[in-house]
This record gives structure tokens, C-alpha cells and sequence, in this order.
């Protein structure tokens, strides 16, 4: 067993690089309504890579455009603020860890995005909104990229685990590090100042908490089983991931609409994935 | 009766396929033994081991509307396997093999 303390682990995330203050800006102002498209254009300017990426999830068949968009103000335009806003911050969340040519990091972010899009789906019911659980989604499993990262050869050793005992990563990481995703990644959610309520889905996504969820906690857990059932994205080592009955209670899902949301679910990733490089 | 076996090149093993000889490292010790279901993760397990060649079951070729769906139910079933008793994973089992069923007439 290779422990990590969860001290050590703090110290690494906190000299970890800044989210770019442009998504930081647009991530604390999702209720902002005032704020100027012009203003948002011009910082976004600064970072190409970031408008690059917005305007190929923006013209993908999904939103169903009859002509190309260009610019960050004609996206704002056509999709509206919201979605640019979020599109904004999944975008700055991937670029921080470069992709390389590694297929597991993709088959990362496609199940990200997968929990990103069904959580954002899932949360209609229940009045939070759908930015902030789109977000959720996204950054719930940041943790293991932090470890994949650094600390590669300790995260080979919990694939490995996996692989032999057939448990799942949560449970590898917990008998192999001495500690889990779900802790890191609050820590690098924290580092970046997302909001108090993301760092507490994340800490809190696996349900493994005495407390109760708060109900972003039990849409993100919702959300990470039925795209762990799909199998979007990373495959889900030892099987999905035990669904709970309070998660799933508070998530007011109905048995009878369920499989027409599979096929929501799985047509919006097909366009988040462009997000991805 | 010998046992029908197969032996592939690593690169062309893929997730589903059962082993059917104990795959080993440099040292003996075993990776994955005889009869593990081949996943995306062990596969990649075993490229880190630098392991070449796998024996694996022959795979019977599926056909038909009834074979299909029983290929969907134990791929399914595979990702389920540890909720036998929750009634609430069972029927989200249902949902999705139900979807999957659906969406490949």
C-alpha cells in the first residue's frame, strides 16, 4: 500500500495552475444577468484555444444551426448566455489537463460530460439550476485526474487492483492510497474557487457520507449511475456503481420516462464531446 | 473432451472475451486468471505488463434476434453483477436493456 495523505495531496493541488479568471468570472455570474456580451467577447478574446472549442460544441448538429457561428457574440446570440457561459467553464475545466494521447483520458471526459449532460437533464424537476449542475457533473471524478497525473505509477497500482479484485476505483484508491477521488477533487475544485456547493458534491458525489446529500449531491450520484449503466465513457470498474435510494428519491425521476431520457441523454453528449480535443 | 481455445495477439483482443489460459507476468505471478472476462481497463492492464499474446475462448458468433438480446442480457447482466438483490438496480437493469433492446432492433 502506497498511502497519500490528504495534506500532501492538498499541497500538490494548491500549486496547481489557476482556472483562467475569464471562466472563474462567468462561473460566479450564472445568475448574473446584466452582464455585457461585449465584455464577455473581449476577455474571452484573450484565450482562443477556449473560443475555439466553445464554437465547435456551437456548431454541431446538435443545436441545429443553418449556418456557421464565427464569434462568441453571434453564439451568445443564437444558443443565449447561459449555455455560452457553460460552455465557457467545461472548456476551461478540460483544457487544464492536457489530453496527450491517452484514450483513458478521453473515455474520462466522455463519462464527465455524459454526468454533466444528465445531471443538467435530470435537475429539471427539481428546480437547481442547470448550469450549476451541468458543472457538478463535470468536475465530480477531478480527483483521479489529479492522481493519473501525479502520481502515475500509485494510480497504476489502483488499476491494478481494480482489474485483480474486481472492485470498483473508489474502493481501489481507498485500499491502495489511503484515500479517494472524491477528497482530492474538492481540494482542486476548492484551489479554483468553484462555489461551496460544487466542492461539497464533489467531496460528497459517492454517497459514502453518513450525512444527508444536499440535492445537487443526489442529482450528480443519480447521474453518474444510469451514465455508468450506459457505459459512456470510462468503463465502470467491479460494475455500476450501487445507486441510492435517497439520491434517487430526492432525484424525482419516473420508472415510465426514463428510457426516453437515455436517448436525451446520449444525443447531447454526442455534442458535448466536442469539447473534448 | 480438449477444450477449444484460441490464442490472439493483444491487439486484437478486445473487451467481452473470456480467457481461457491464466495469463502471467515476467515472474509467474498470475494477472488474470482462467476464465476473467476481458474489460477495457484489464486490457490495458495487461499492455502495461507488456504481455503480447492472450488464449482466449473462442467467441460463438451470434444470430438472430434471440441470440442478440442474449448477448445484451449478459453484457448488461456483466455490468450489473453485483445488485442481485436491490430491487432498485434491478429495475434500472430492466431500464436499460430495455432501451439498449429498443434501440437495436
Amino acid at each position: 500500500m502506497t498511502v497519500l495523505s490528504i495534506e500532501t495531496m492538498r499541497s500538490r493541488v494548491a500549486t496547481l495552475p489557476a482556472m483562467p479568471s475569464v471562466a472563474m468570472e462567468l462561473m460566479l455570474a450564472f445568475s448574473d444577468e446584466e452582464l455585457e456580451i461585449e465584455t464577455l467577447a473581449r476577455k474571452l478574446s484573450w484565450d482562443q484555444a477556449l473560443v475555439a472549442r466553445v464554437l465547435r460544441v456551437a456548431n454541431s448538429p446538435f443545436y441545429g444551426l443553418r449556418r456557421q457561428i464565427c464569434t462568441v457574440q453571434e453564439a451568445v446570440v443564437v444558443l443565449g448566455l447561459s449555455s455560452v457561459r457553460v460552455l465557457v467553464t467545461a472548456a476551461a475545466v478540460i483544457g487544464q489537463f492536457p489530453m496527450r494521447a491517452r484514450r483513458d483520458l478521453h473515455a474520462f471526459w466522455q463519462h464527465s460530460i455524459g454526468v454533466a449532460c444528465c445531471a443538467k437533464l435530470l435537475c429539471a424537476h427539481v428546480r437547481q439550476d442547470q448550469n450549476t449542475a451541468f458543472v457538478c457533473g463535470l468536475l465530480h471524478d477531478i480527483g483521479r485526474l489529479v492522481l493519473v497525473h501525479y502520481y502515475p505509477e500509485q494510480y497504476a497500482q489502483v488499476e491494478d487492483y481494480c482489474a485483480r479484485e474486481d472492485v470498483s476505483r473508489l474502493d481501489a484508491e481507498r485500499a491502495v492510497l489511503g484515500l479517494d477521488h472524491a477528497a482530492i477533487g474538492a481540494a482542486l475544485v476548492a484551489h479554483w474557487n468553484f462555489p461551496p456547493q460544487i466542492q461539497q458534491v464533489v467531496a460528497g458525489h459517492h454517497l459514502t457520507e453518513a450525512a444527508a446529500p444536499s440535492v445537487l449531491t443526489s442529482l450528480t450520484h443519480v447521474a453518474d449511475v444510469i451514465c455508468h449503466a450506459l457505459e459512456i465513457g470510462a468503463e465502470p470498474i467491479g460494475g455500476v456503481p450501487v445507486l441510492s435510494e435517497t439520491a434517487w428519491a430526492a432525484a424525482k425521476i419516473e420508472w415510465s420516462e426514463l428510457t426516453s431520457r437515455f436517448a436525451q441523454i446520449e444525443a447531447q453528449i454526442e455534442s458535448a464531446s466536442l469539447l473534448i480535443d | 473432451m480438449d477444450e477449444v481455445v484460441e490464442q490472439i495477439r493483444l491487439e486484437r483482443a478486445c473487451a467481452g472475451m473470456v480467457i481461457a489460459v491464466d495469463v502471467t507476468d515476467e515472474e509467474g505471478r498470475v494477472l488474470l486468471p482462467r476464465g476473467a472476462v476481458l474489460r477495457d481497463t484489464r486490457l490495458a492492464m495487461l499492455r502495461r505488463h507488456n504481455i503480447t499474446r492472450l488464449t482466449i475462448v473462442p467467441q460463438a458468433q451470434p444470430d438472430g434476434a434471440d441470440s442478440r438480446m442474449a448477448v445484451l442480457r449478459e453484457r448488461i447482466g456483466r455490468l450489473f453483477r453485483k445488485h442481485g438483490d436491490s430491487p432498485l438496480m434491478r429495475r434500472l437493469e430492466r431500464a436499460v436493456l430495455d432501451y439498449r433492446a429498443g434501440k437495436q432492433p
